[in-house]
């Protein structure tokens, strides 16, 4: 029997879920296999970095050896063995590419594949009027990349990738690193803190508005290699800054740890945007392979009128395990988190936020929408602390499930500690399906029962869509559907 | 295990001697399960707070009572009133003991049986209990457990009047008192039951009560919590619910010095229901902890929940509540509210109200507040001419209302109603 037109179609429908998960044929220099102190020392050394900072890994190395991994989180997963990774993998490069022209093509053309072009006078995603992105493309664990610096060099915005920065503006670097995340934080912060190989830099001076949008654009291609990059951001006094990340990698039947460290420092009067579209490699749909995301992402208001916005449309991993958070230090500081969680097939989501409010007036928002479909679990685990001294502090906080299937699961653990009279905290959630209604009456407008899931699944998600910026919203629309395809029916 | 805290090793020094003093000391069934309580115990210890059903509730004052020694502790909240309540049938135990002479059973209905633990397990009848995994004051209570409420119902029976349940405890008592009440009811039988804790001087209370609903079974069930403002009341329900039963619990703390009030329901038959409701009023230092879990563990059933707080001077108040819809549980409905008033710069809430949810077609939520007296009301009635104090007192009364309504036995009502405006009137 011939196949059908359908089936051909299917197939391809299929094959197009993970477009991101081809294999890059590119030469790499890797670090011996393993984690010990020499690693530590290797990669440093590769780095070039002054002493202090080996120092700093050195510590965080020791502290993590006594540390224990975290089980508290609704995941389960096979143990890490940590001697099985390779903690420094990076292309080969004769020398050092002094300009965009000089970069490997074979690079170029990885990221021209993703989409994302590392060409300066392109416009991201072809949509007409877009402001110029500038982007820092980190290629497994070093920075082959970043664009627009000259035109953000005159602005005097900084943006580099952070080794760089090391030895360029090493007394930003000492002051602020591990200033939000200290080493001593949790096991994979400590670990992070010990072998992180590259990451971006960027310091909006006083009162500059960034001109553009900037962007980390992470890919991991080598294989058994572990991602461990590292994010500073500083915005000093009135500054506002808008910075997006995004993250791919290639599929493969083994599992592989990206543990990632994001510190802000918001000063006096300023802002930082931060978007995420993580979509990483999720594992098949049987739950083979898949990248094992733990992520510490942390913003401190230290000034007075601060603000900060979260906003994070996860899709990918098969584990994910992050809570990007705000320490809400300065009077009147903002903190904002909007984030939507899609888990489907096996993926293991639990991720949510921290507001920790001490200054007066601080205020967060909180809007979390969870989807689950096939077998996937989905946590929502946050917490809102309201210090003694947080007057007048405010917070609202709403939590949605989605549950499309019976054999998924959706589960909350919110975490609400008040000792301030004067607080108002309000917290909901819900927890249901899609309904019957809804469905019947998109198919019979003439939709396919995939397109009305996904119709209906961006409305409830459009909350959190309408916070990014243009160029990921679309991106950002378009997964939601692709990420829960196969899960009707 | 030689890190024990030091109550913990004074109860595990003391296990012989005691268990051969302790009520079914003859029995060899009785004496396994005690053995049993005391090994689940010693490997637990009282929970600290990494203990994550813990957290927000620190035992040291209990556990390690010399580190508090020296510490000037706060004037304790003043002492919970002797309202009457008048009862036609009342058991009452003084000191973790039942006292024929205060109690009032005669007239009971045929089919109702009330006896006390003490004597079935001194006559051997054999009791079930829930597994103490992971729970230590329910393994320490069956280790310890010296007397209680052993009550059924038989089938279709009905009371119409209140059974009054009534535990005293007098005077200080290093040890604690662990008592087992056990509430089973047949097919088709309804009771209200009020449970009230009082007393005076520093004790260490840890009542353990296991509910059995047969189908079409209902249980109203109040209980007010009035222990001494010195004591420590740790107390812990476990209810299970067969077909279309119905188990309303209504608690209201206003006593002790550290209170915790641990209920689970477990939902294993069709089209039953769970209401756990309550209110809790402190002052003074006191810390008051709720703790709920309710199982959905079949289709077609329901719960609620409702808490509400008022904390004052430097009172503190918990709330964890979880509601947990097992696997091809469908067509469940769930909801919890809990919502605090701070009324001091002092006073703090912690709230964790959490969902585990394997099922699809179901509708869940859960609220949480907590903030200060809503100031436009405040100023709204006193441009009425109403002094500010009494403007509080009002907002305070119409806050804890709508829960008090839930309170479905007019003379329980009335009764905590009383309760809580005598404690507002103190203030």
């Amino acid at each position: 029997m011939a196949v059908s037109q359908e089936t051909v179609e299917q197939v391809a429908s299929v094959s197009e879920k993970y477009k991101y998960g081809f294999v890059s044929d590119i030469e790499a220099e890797t670090a011996p296999i393993g984690l010990s102190e020499d690693i530590v020392r290797f990669i440093s050394a590769k780095k070039e970095e002054p002493e202090w900072l080996l120092e700093w890994r050195l510590k965080a190395y020791r502290y993590w050896l006594s540390m224990e991994e975290p089980t508290w989180a609704k995941v389960d997963y096979p143990k890490i063995d940590y001697q099985d990774i390779y903690y420094y993998s990076a292309p080969k490069t004769k020398d050092k590419p002094k300009s965009l022209d000089e970069v490997d093509p074979e690079l170029l053309a990885v990221y021209e594949k993703l989409g994302i072009p590392l060409k300066e006078q392109e416009v991201l995603a072809g949509v007409e009027g877009a402001a110029n992105v500038a982007v820092d493309a980190v290629f497994d664990s070093v920075s082959v990349a970043t664009t627009f610096r000259e035109r953000l060099e005159k602005e005097g915005v900084i943006f580099c990738p952070i080794s760089e920065a090391v030895k360029n503006h090493p007394e930003l670097v000492k002051k602020y690193l591990g200033s939000v995340v200290p080493y001593t934080d949790n096991f994979f912060a400590a670990l992070n803190s010990a072998v992180f190989t590259d990451g971006s830099f960027c310091y909006i001076p006083k009162g500059v508005r960034c001109p553009m949008e900037l962007s980390t654009y992470f890919r991991i291609n080598a294989a058994q290699t572990g991602q461990f990059e590292r994010t500073l951001i500083i915005a000093d006094d009135a500054s506002y800054v808008s910075y997006l990340e995004g993250c791919t990698a290639p599929m493969r039947d083994e599992n592989q740890l990206h543990a990632a460290v994001v510190e802000l420092v918001i000063l006096d009067d300023a802002e930082i945007k931060y978007s995420t579209v993580q979509n990483w490699y999720p594992g098949d749909e049987n739950g083979v392979g898949g990248i094992y995301n733990f992520v510490t992402k942390r913003a401190a208001c230290r000034g007075k009128n601060a603000k900060v916005s979260w906003t994070q449309v996860e899709t990918g991993s098969a584990i994910t395990w992050k809570y990007p958070s705000c320490i809400l230090q300065g009077d009147n500081s903002i903190g904002e988190f909007y984030s939507i969680a899609i888990t489907n097939n096996l993926q293991q989501a639990d991720t949510g936020t921290k507001m920790i409010h001490l200054g007066k007036n601080t205020s967060s928002t909180i809007i979390s929408k969870g989807i689950s479909a096939g077998r996937a679990q989905s946590t929502y685990r946050g917490l809102v602390r309201m210090g003694r001294k947080a007057d007048h502090a405010r917070n609202h906080t709403v939590c949605d499930s989605l549950l499309i299937g019976d054999k998924c699961g959706a589960h909350t653990v919110p975490y609400i500690e008040n000792q301030s009279r004067t607080a108002k905290i309000e917290h909901e959630a819900t927890t249901s399906k899609v309904s019957e209604e809804q469905l019947f009456y998109c198919q019979q407008r003439g939709l396919s029962e995939e397109e009305s899931m996904a119709l209906i699944v961006n409305g409830f998600c459009k909350e959190v869509l309408q916070k990014l910026p243009m160029e990921f919203a679309v991106e950002a629309q378009k997964l939601v559907g692709i990420s829960l395809e196969g899960s009707v029916g | 295990m030689s890190s024990l805290t030091p109550l913990a090793q004074r109860y595990i020094d003391r296990f012989d001697t005691a268990a051969r003093q302790l009520p079914g000391a003859d029995n060899r069934s009785v004496s396994d399960l005690r053995r049993a309580g005391l090994e689940a115990f010693a490997a637990l210890d009282f929970p600290h707070r990494k203990v994550e059903e813990w957290k927000f509730t620190n035992l040291t004052a209990l556990t390690k009572p010399t580190a508090n020694e020296g510490r000037v502790a706060p004037a304790p909240a003043p002492a919970i009133p002797d309202q009457p309540f008048e009862a036609r049938f009342e058991m009452v135990f003084v000191n973790g003991r039942f006292s024929a002479a205060e109690s009032r059973l005669d007239g009971l209905p045929e089919g109702i049986s009330v006896t006390s633990l003490a004597d079935s397990l001194g006559n051997g009848t054999v009791l079930s209990f829930p597994s103490q995994e992971k729970r230590a004051f329910l393994a320490l209570n069956t280790a310890f457990m010296e007397d209680g409420l052993v009550l059924s119902v038989a089938e279709g029976v009905v009371l119409d009047d209140i059974l009054v349940v009534t535990f005293r405890s007098e005077g200080d008592q290093e040890t604690g008192r662990h008592l087992r009440n056990v509430i089973t009811l047949a097919e088709g039988s309804s009771l209200t039951l009020l449970e009230r804790h009082v007393g005076a001087g520093a004790y260490f209370s840890n009542p353990v009560t296991e509910v059995s609903l047969a189908a079409d079974a209902r249980l109203d069930h109040y209980k007010l919590q009035a222990e001494s403002p010195e004591a420590f009341h740790l107390a812990f329900t476990d209810a299970e619910l067969a077909e279309r039963a119905d188990y309303r619990n209504f608690s209201l703390s206003i006593g002790a010095k550290l209170s915790r009030n641990e209920l689970t329901t477990r939902i294993l038959g069709r089209e039953a229901e769970s209401h756990l409701n309550g209110a809790y009023l402190m002052r003074g230092s006191q810390h008051c902890d709720t703790t709920t879990l309710t199982e959905h563990r079949v289709p077609d059933t329901n719960s609620s929940q409702v808490y509400k707080g008022v904390l004052d001077d430097h009172a503190h108040g918990v709330f964890q509540g979880k509601i947990h819809i097992f696997p091809d549980a469908q067509h469940v409905a769930g909801d919890q509210l809990s919502k605090a008033l701070l009324l001091s710069d002092y006073a703090a809430v912690d709230c964790k109200p959490e969902l585990e949810i394997y099922a699809d077609d179901v509708k869940c939520s859960h609220g949480a507040t907590s903030g200060e007296l809503d100031e436009q009301a405040l100023f709204y009635l006193q441009s009425r001419g109403i002094p500010l104090a009494s403007a509080r007192k009002m907002l305070i009364e119409a806050f804890l209302a709508d829960v008090l309504e839930t309170v479905g036995n007019e003379r329980v009502k009335v009764y905590f109603d009383g309760l809580s405006r005598h404690w507002l009137s103190e203030a």
